[in-house]
Order: structure tokens, then C-alpha cells, then sequence
């Protein structure tokens, strides 16, 4: 073993002995990049997460004496293998992973295409028109606007339970890859899960409900249990499985219609306002586990959802659409948007009137400051940057509560 | 969960579907750093897209129960604290040798 490693490892032993809780840490970068089996690299793992939950100091105090002995049958190791010739581990790449799916999977990932669809309703005269839109399966598209701007329509549509009246359509994942003319609606819908804003009820305790749904859609005997109880543990719902409907919360209600309309695997899901009602962990667990499971590399999912908690969205979509007056004022990738803009946006709120705020910002180059109701708005030159501005409100002493670059956010679309 | 708001803020993996490898990464960060319940959850997602046995969906959901059970247990206070971190690690070994048997299964399928 080279001096170097001995050396680092005398290193390690002292900060194990100084401070336990950057050793343990320190250990297992060591392991990782030195251990010789896997077997020390998983306790090295193990014993990071015991230093995190000792709760006393005799407790800490056995950890860091596991934290050495490690040590010592790491180095011990490292020195009876540099005798030996070890087989090197094959290593798994992204490619042949590829290339094994590939084999498998049929090549269309897109699973809905329209071309300038539109929907006239003849009672109130409100159009959808001229929407473009591509869903792939992978990746989540968000449709943000004002409300009765039409996304409700749009949904209903690509769900087919409405009619369009103009433009075309077509579903080429779900009809053996071809953008077929004539869509075979009983194909299409069984790979489509259209979760309402407003939920409807059950009968009968959520596992039932559960098991009903996944049988309707053939997966029967074994397969029912294991699809069941996968989704069951997937979105956390063990502690609410005998609960009728009326016992659970918003939050609750929600991810057990995702359970439902998950546990059989359909290629396009399609929700509207899921973030509605709830509260804030519950919405992030929620777009935690829609990205986590359209991502999966052998189900992956179509996600068209609408919100307007335009922040959240944001942190899990890939594409976004904005509707305004029934037709799209944005669509594309969510990286793209505000990469043609002007000017720089930003919002921030502090303590100060808004006389005092333009005081503090006297000297400072932007173009606009106003209060929206909710906070102040900023815009400046495409030159200053969100830092820039920061830096000088701090210099300022101005006691910030909230900070934000809008510039390129789906909230600057709603101009506010 | 601990229901501090920061101990949601890890979204969603950040690991392209297909590198594997970074996923056991993630998976093993989570556990690392005590986010056992997410590291599960991923977990789940991982023995999915890359075990062709269902068994091995089987077993991950087995290992979720078990977790699952543990965690009420130490809420409740049922369970000492040496005889949890037992349990823990015992389940903890199993989650990343299950890992690692997949990652094997795979690398042997994909020379073949």
C-alpha cells in the first residue's frame, strides 16, 4: 500500500478521534473509493447513519470505536489485496442499459400529438384554439393560466372524453407507434389515467378499491397482490388501507386517486389541480413521486398536469404550457422560457414602504419597481444580475423576508 | 418523516433513469443521511425498472413492510433503542445487498 493511502488513513483516524461525525463521513468517501468489498463499503454507510442517530455520548462513543476498527480492517485489507490480483467488478453503463430497453420497448415515445386543436362551445362562445402540444413518455408538462382559460377543456379532450372540433390529434405510443389518422379510442383509453379536480367517491376500504381497480384492468391473482402492495409502499398509503373515503383527508384523497390510477400502469397520466387543498409537504411529496415514477426507465409515464402553485410546478416539470384567452401564449421546454426576454425580473418583499425602497434603490440601475399586492417587483437590465441586486439590498440593510429571480419563471408569463 | 420542511425539499432523483449506478449512489446518500423511507421509495423504483424477477418486486415491498412496522415501533416507544438500530441495520444490510444483487444480475444478463 502506498504511503500516500497511509498517511490519509492517519488523517482519518484523528478526525474520527476529534470529531466523529466528520470522520464517519470523511470513512465513507475513504471506502468508497478504496474499499476492497462491498461489504466494508455498506458498513461504513451503516455507521454514518448510526452517528446521526446515537443519542447519547456512550452511544457516539461505541460508534466511533466501530468507526476505527473499519479503519484498521480497511487498511488491512487494501494491504493483503495489493499481493493479490483481484478481479475487477463489471461495471454497468448507461448504454448497455439502453441498448437492453431498447430491445424491448417500442421506439415511439410519443404518446399525444395535436395540431392546432381547438374546442368552440356554442352556449358561452369560449374557444381552445391553436394548441400545439407533444407528450412523451418520460417527461411531465405542466399547463398553467388563468382560470376558464381552458385547460379543463384540454384535458377533457386528450383524455377523450370531449371532442375537438378543430385541428388534429393522435396517440402514437398507444397505437403501435403509428400517428394513425382515425384514433381506436378503446385502444387509447386503456393507457390513460385522468385523475379530476374534484374526486370522485368510493365504497368499500381503499385496499379493495385498489384491488377492484387494478382486476379491471386484468391484473388478477398474484400480480393483483404484488401490483397492489407496490403502490401501496410507493406512495406511502400502508396506515390508511381499511379507511373509507369519508375518513381520509384531502391529501390523503389525492394520492389514493394516484394509487388508483397508477397501480395499472397506464402510459398517460392526466391530472388537474393536484396541488389544490394541499399543504406544503403534502405537495411536495406528491410532485416527488409523479417525477420519481414518469422517470421510470421500464413504465414510463406521460404527465399533463395543471397548477397554479407556479413555483412548485416548476421544480419537477419539463415543458410548459400557458394559456391565455383559450390559445397558448408559451409552449416548449420550461430551460427555454424567458431566454428571449429583455429585461431581468425579481421579486422581493422587506419591511420598507415602497418611498423607502426606491430611497434604498436610488443609486442602483433598474427600470421598474411596483408592489403587486403580494410583494414587490423589480426589473432591471438583462446586464444586472439576480447577485448583483442582492448584494446591494444587503449593503443597503434592507431586512429581506423573500428574494427571487423571475426572469425566467413560469410566474412572469401571468405578468403580475 | 421528522417534519421539518427541509427534510422534503430532496424533490425527486436527480439520476437519469438509465445510470444506474447513480442511483444506487442516491439510494445509498438517502440511507446514509437517515432519509430511510425515501431511500425505499426509490428503491422500489429501482428493483422495477432494472430485476425482471417478480420475486425481486416481492421482496422490496417485503422490505418496505418491515421498515414500515419499525418505524411505528420506535414512535410508539415499543422498541429500545439498541434493539432498533439492530433492526435497522439488519434491514439496512439487506436493502444494499439486494442492491448490489440486482446491479450483479444485471451486468451478468447484459455480458451474455
Amino acid at each position: 500500500m502506498g504511503n500516500t493511502l497511509h498517511q490519509e488513513a492517519a488523517a482519518l483516524q484523528q478526525i474520527i478521534q476529534a470529531d466523529p461525525q466528520r470522520g464517519a463521513k470523511l470513512l465513507l468517501a475513504f471506502t468508497k473509493d478504496h474499499a476492497v468489498t462491498k461489504r466494508l463499503r455498506h458498513e461504513a454507510l451503516l455507521l454514518k447513519l448510526s452517528v446521526i442517530k446515537a443519542p447519547d455520548a456512550d452511544a457516539m462513543a461505541r460508534v466511533q470505536a466501530k468507526l476505527l476498527a473499519l479503519l484498521a480492517q480497511l487498511l488491512e485489507d487494501i494491504d493483503e489485496a495489493a499481493n493479490k490480483d483481484q478481479p475487477q467488478p463489471t461495471a454497468v453503463t448507461a448504454e448497455q442499459i439502453d441498448a437492453y430497453f431498447a430491445r424491448r420497448q417500442p421506439a415511439a415515445q410519443v404518446v399525444f400529438e395535436a395540431k392546432n386543436l381547438g374546442r368552440t362551445y356554442q352556449k358561452t362562445g369560449f374557444s381552445l384554439e391553436k394548441v400545439n402540444l407533444q407528450l412523451r413518455l418520460g417527461e411531465i408538462t405542466s399547463v398553467v393560466g388563468e382560470n376558464g382559460n381552458g385547460k379543463t377543456t384540454l384535458f377533457n379532450i386528450v383524455a377523450g372524453e370531449l371532442r375537438h372540433d378543430e385541428g388534429t390529434l393522435a396517440y402514437p405510443a398507444l397505437q403501435g407507434g403509428e400517428a394513425m389518422a382515425k384514433v381506436r379510442w378503446h385502444r387509447v383509453k386503456r393507457e390513460i389515467a385522468y385523475i379530476p379536480q374534484e374526486l370522485p367517491p368510493w365504497d368499500g376500504s381503499l385496499l379493495e378499491m385498489l384491488q377492484f381497480e387494478a382486476a379491471l384492468h386484468g391484473i388478477k391473482g398474484a400480480d393483483n397482490t404484488r401490483e397492489v402492495n407496490f403502490i401501496i409502499q410507493r406512495l406511502g398509503l400502508q396506515d390508511h388501507l381499511v379507511k373509507a373515503w369519508q375518513e381520509l383527508s384531502g391529501g390523503f384523497k389525492l394520492r389514493f386517486a394516484l394509487a388508483k390510477a397508477l397501480v395499472w400502469k397506464p402510459k398517460l397520466l392526466i391530472i388537474d389541480e393536484p396541488l389544490a387543498n394541499l399543504d406544503i409537504k403534502t405537495q411536495l411529496i406528491v410532485l416527488k413521486d409523479l417525477r420519481n415514477m414518469s422517470n421510470s426507465l421500464r413504465y414510463p409515464i406521460a404527465v399533463l398536469l395543471s397548477s397554479q402553485h407556479l413555483h412548485e410546478i416548476e421544480s419537477v416539470s419539463d415543458n410548459i404550457l400557458y394559456l391565455r384567452n383559450g390559445e397558448p401564449a408559451y409552449y416548449g421546454p420550461l430551460r427555454e422560457l424567458g431566454t428571449d426576454r429583455h429585461y431581468n425580473t425579481f421579486e422581493l418583499d422587506c419591511d420598507l414602504t415602497l418611498a423607502e425602497l426606491k430611497a434604498k434603490l436610488a443609486d442602483f440601475s433598474y427600470q421598474k419597481l411596483y408592489h403587486n399586492g403580494v410583494c414587490y417587483v423589480v426589473t432591471t437590465d438583462l446586464a444586472i444580475t439576480h447577485v448583483e441586486l442582492l448584494q446591494h439590498l444587503l449593503r443597503q440593510q434592507v431586512n429581506l423576508i423573500y428574494y427571487r429571480n423571475i426572469s425566467q419563471s413560469v410566474k412572469k408569463l401571468f405578468e403580475l | 418523516m421528522k417534519g421539518y420542511i427541509w427534510d422534503y425539499l430532496v424533490l425527486y432523483s436527480l439520476a437519469a433513469p438509465n445510470d444506474i449506478n447513480k442511483r444506487v449512489e442516491e439510494i445509498q446518500d438517502l440511507i446514509a443521511t437517515d432519509k430511510v423511507r425515501d431511500a425505499i421509495k426509490l428503491l422500489l423504483g429501482f428493483v422495477r425498472d432494472f430485476s425482471d424477477e417478480k420475486e425481486d418486486v416481492n421482496e422490496v415491498i417485503v422490505i418496505s413492510q418491515k421498515s414500515n412496522r419499525l418505524e411505528k415501533l420506535e414512535r410508539r416507544g415499543a422498541i429500545s433503542f439498541d434493539d432498533a438500530t439492530t433492526e435497522r441495520n439488519k434491514l439496512l444490510y439487506q436493502i444494499l445487498d439486494f442492491m448490489d444483487s440486482i446491479v450483479d444480475n444485471l451486468a451478468f444478463k447484459l455480458a451474455a
